[in-house]
């Protein structure tokens, strides 16, 4: 059963479409930014370095006890901050795009949008975060004394890439955060688990359930190479980085058509009074 | 009730929409279920598959508007409004039908689309220029014009939290006006108030409606100096559609009618469990004010007809009027419907009615004592008699409201056409005021004679004369009355054992003539309903004599009871003779001074040799 035929404007004219999508995205983005920076004096700052610096004591503790294997601190240091930076774009790019609809609900409920804007402006504010980030790098590269080597240009233009797999996932999760706030309130609690799942603070162990754990994980594949051309250099050899990212794609797709169906319905439970 | 499709010739019209319907769940936490199950399983099927508490929150809705003839969509509360105007702009999708928007579709209502305080004014202004569809080359001189029409010109960079609410509350407003759509939604909006915006934004609005596709909604219809299409709605369905005055007023006088509080079971059409019920009475009484409006003669059969083309289950009823009305009037007007709707209907409600009166009429039956207790019976008719007064007859009162909605829950009737004697009485009423001959009426009968209940009165004799009589106790001339009566009853009683039907109250003392007298008080049986009572004497008499009364008498010929009618009244502006010749029942009617008792004596003689005489030729064939 598909739902009733419907023809209209959408289907006029697709490039005014595509910039009432973005411009609106963009607009909402800025609404957003002014509402959280509101009353501060260092704006973005505040809003970025809250999940960093809740990771960087273990970064540094970590570093100094020497707990990894093989890599000197401040190796390993550069190492952990590169792939808390990555998973941060990560999680930025899946947790936005619910935590933005939802805060445009009012709009959503007053004016007949298209509903891909809050993804824009999600991946928006994603990628704005993420530009802060890469800006943390290289303060970290400088402090560390370390130089970066060619093939960073490369890690720094895969963090985009890094955002859309995580939107991948998160684009999902925007319908039904609308139906039970559950999603909103569970996601949180999830970070840390998903994080820990994959090496981002460690190194793969050679066995053990660990192993296993990282080797399940998306995440170790989407992470461990750019952050090894970040640090180290080109990492040719390992192909699973592009296969991640092509599956990534497939699924982006495939949780656009669901989100455009579901979007409509799920807008429904919203409450009007 | 008028039905006019709302269409204009031109497939091609910028906006259409053709059975669209649109299910929505009255319970939050419900809906939220169902969407999450939706939203997983992708069913779409919701208006073929409604779950519990999922009612349509539109039915069917077909209409088509063209530029510059706008569409003025009418409804209370809760009767789709909202819903259509999410479907048309796209912001909700229809679960059936069909919607074509050729060109853009524009909201014009007050909100505050995604304003937030700490935005700058330009930063609003771009946003708004954005969700009303400006192209990119024209935001900035799109900005500028609003700004300049709120007067606030030059406050781009300012934050809208140091703006006086007053400058930045028109801004939405201002800017649907202002954007260039092909086609325009006005959700509940209101004229402006008289200040230079105000002005401004009449005159933009009064353009838009002459030039472009406009459909306004709201509670209240309002006139337009264009010619316009009205649609009332009501719990999701299109009730009524007119143009011009006609649309107007009936769209008006339906709104003003449930605000009042009149049938304040209207107001609020979605807080009810089951609208159904309430949509009955909707269109009982659109149907009355289009009648009234329009100045028409009452047509039962166009609204038959529109019962019988929905094909939904009927009830009949519910009938609170008088025996006699329902026997002569209700009953063979109610045959005659059959001949438009297909009988028998699902159930039939009457307060005095026997069931076997209905068994060719509708599969169930259901006394008005069945369906509520006697209590709240009196309250809701009192309620009833205080709010119509001498109207009462001719609406759906509360209490009909309380029965139709019993009746359809204990019969499990989902979605039921409703034929009220209001539409029979209404006729009726014409023909009192001399507007419709009363071969109208007589037209829309179909008489037949009425099963006689098979128990008898106990203690009444085999073979008897049915006497009824009218309270004679304050009447004036007393003793003249009281003196005929009982030679009346002296006279009949030397031919027939005489039964003088009294219900509770006052008899003069009246005198055996030979063959027996007996008194019926119907008013005391303990077991057997009133009105039972007085059909079991009338129907087993074997002629019945009224003296002043008209009620039990109107019963005789439908039993095949020989009637003599003496000072009743003149029947010959009557139905009652027409009926009796039709159900070949010799009915006599005469008065005081030109029928002495002895002449009741022989009429009586005469009916028993004729009777006899039959009897003996019934036997012989």
């Amino acid at each position: 059963m598909t739902p009733a035929g419907v023809t209209g404007p959408q289907k006029v004219d697709r490039w005014a479409r595509l910039y009432l999508m973005f411009e609106l995205g963009r607009l909402l983005f800025l609404r957003d930014y002014r509402i959280r920076a509101r009353q501060t004096y260092l704006g973005s700052v505040w809003l970025v370095s809250q999940p960093l610096l809740s990771f960087l004591p273990v970064v540094l503790v970590v570093s100094q006890l020497g707990l990894v294997a093989g890599k000197d601190p401040k190796t390993y240091a550069l190492h952990g901050i590169a792939g808390l930076l990555l998973w941060q774009m990560f999680w930025d790019g899946f947790y936005n795009p619910q935590w933005l609809a939802r805060r445009v609900r009012g709009l959503l409920s007053e004016a007949a949008i298209p509903l891909e804007s809050v993804l824009v402006a999600s991946s928006g504010y994603a990628l704005f975060n993420a530009c802060v980030y890469l800006a943390l790098l290289v303060v970290a590269y400088a402090s560390l004394g370390m130089m970066p080597p060619v093939s960073a240009l490369a890690g720094m233009l895969a963090t985009p890439l890094m955002i859309l797999a995580g939107l991948a996932f998160g684009v999902f999760l925007v319908p039904v955060s609308f139906v039970y706030l559950d999603v909103r309130f569970g996601l949180p609690l999830l970070a840390p688990a998903l994080m820990w799942s994959a090496p981002i603070l460690y190194d793969t162990p050679a066995s053990g359930p660990l192993h296993w754990v990282n080797l399940l994980s998306p995440l170790t594949y989407l992470v461990n190479t750019p952050r090894h051309w970040l640090t180290v250099g080109w990492q040719v050899n390992d192909g699973s980085y592009f296969v991640a990212m092509a599956l990534a794609g497939l699924l982006l797709t495939a949780g656009l058509r669901f989100f455009r169906r579901a979007m409509p319905r799920a807008l429904e439970c919203l409450p009007h009074r | 009730m008028s039905s006019t499709p709302l269409t204009h010739g031109s497939s091609a019209a910028p906006l259409r929409l053709e059975a669209v319907s649109k299910v929505f769940c009255r319970q939050q936490n419900l809906a939220c279920q169902y969407a999450f199950s939706d939203i997983l399983t992708g069913n779409w099927d919701r208006v073929g598959n409604p779950r519990r508490l999922e009612i349509p929150a539109l039915s069917d809705v077909s209409f088509e508007v063209s530029p510059g003839r706008p569409l003025m969509v009418v409804g209370v509360p809760g009767a789709g409004k909202s819903v259509l105007a999410a479907i048309i702009t796209g912001q909700q999708v229809a679960d059936r039908g069909v919607v074509e928007r050729r060109g853009s579709v524009g909201s014009v209502s007050p909100g505050k689309f995604g304003q937030s305080p700490f935005m700058r004014v330009g930063e609003y202004a771009r946003l708004l220029a954005v969700l009303q569809g400006v192209q990119a080359a024209q935001v900035p001189a799109f900005c500028k014009q609003v700004l300049e029409w709120t007067g606030l010109e030059g406050a781009e960079g300012e934050l809208l939290v140091d703006v006086p609410q007053s400058m930045t509350a028109p801004f939405a407003l201002v800017s649907a006006a202002l954007a260039d759509r092909d086609i325009y939604l006005f959700d509940d909006y209101k004229a402006a108030d008289d200040t230079d915006l105000g002005r401004r934004l009449a005159s933009r609005i009064s353009q838009i409606a002459e030039s472009k596709t406009c459909i306004f909604l709201g509670r209240l219809p309002q006139p337009f100096e264009v010619g316009a299409d009205y649609l009332l709605l009501h719990a999701g369905r299109v009730l009524f559609r007119g143009a011009e005055t006609e649309g107007f007023k009936v769209c008006e006088r339906f709104v003003r009618l449930a605000q009042e509080g009149r049938t304040r079971r209207l107001w609020n059409a979605s807080t009810s469990q089951s609208p159904e019920p309430q949509l009955h009475v909707a269109r009982l009484l659109v149907d009355e004010i289009h009648v009234r409006v329009t100045r028409a003669e009452p047509s039962p059969d166009a609204a038959l007809a529109a019962i019988a083309a929905r094909g939904d289950s009927l009830i009949i009823g519910p009938c609170l009027n008088d025996m006699s009305w329902e026997v002569l009037y209700w009953l063979p007007f109610l045959r005659w419907v059959g001949q438009h709707v297909a009988l028998p209907g699902k159930l039939a409600i009457s307060l005095r009615g026997l069931e076997s009166w209905y068994r060719d009429i509708a599969v169930r039956f259901a006394a008005v004592s069945e369906l509520t207790d006697w209590r709240a019976y009196r309250h809701l008719r009192d309620d009833g008699g205080r709010r119509f007064n001498k109207d009462k007859q001719f609406r759906v009162t509360p209490l009909d409201v309380r029965l139709l909605e019993v009746g359809a829950s204990m019969a499990g009737i989902e979605n039921p056409a409703v034929v009220h004697p209001s539409q029979l009485l209404h006729m009726l009423d014409l023909v009192e005021k001399g507007k419709v001959d009363r071969t109208e009426v007589s037209a829309r009968a179909i008489y037949r004679r009425l099963p006689a209940p098979s128990a008898t009165r106990p203690g009444l004799p085999l073979e008897y004369v049915a006497v009824s009589i009218r309270e004679t106790k304050r009447q004036g001339h007393v003793r003249e009355y009281s003196s005929h009566l009982v030679t009346l009853v002296r006279e009949l009683s030397r031919r027939l054992p005489v039964v003088v039907i009294i219900d509770g109250h006052y008899c003069p003392l009246l005198e055996d003539g030979g063959r027996g007298l007996h008194f019926a008080d119907v008013s005391d049986t303990k077991d057997v309903p009133r009105a039972e009572a007085r059909v079991r004497i009338i129907a087993h008499a074997r002629a019945m004599v009224s003296f002043r009364e008209r009620d039990h008498v109107s019963l005789a010929p439908f039993f095949g009871v020989p009637a003599l009618c003496i000072d009743c009244g003149d029947f010959s502006s009557s139905t009652l003779p027409l009926a009796a010749s039709e159900l070949r029942t010799p009915f006599l009617f005469t008065n005081l001074h030109e029928a002495s008792s002895t002449d009741a004596g022989k009429w009586l003689d005469g009916q028993l040799q004729q009777a006899s005489t039959a009897g003996a030729a019934s036997r012989t064939t």
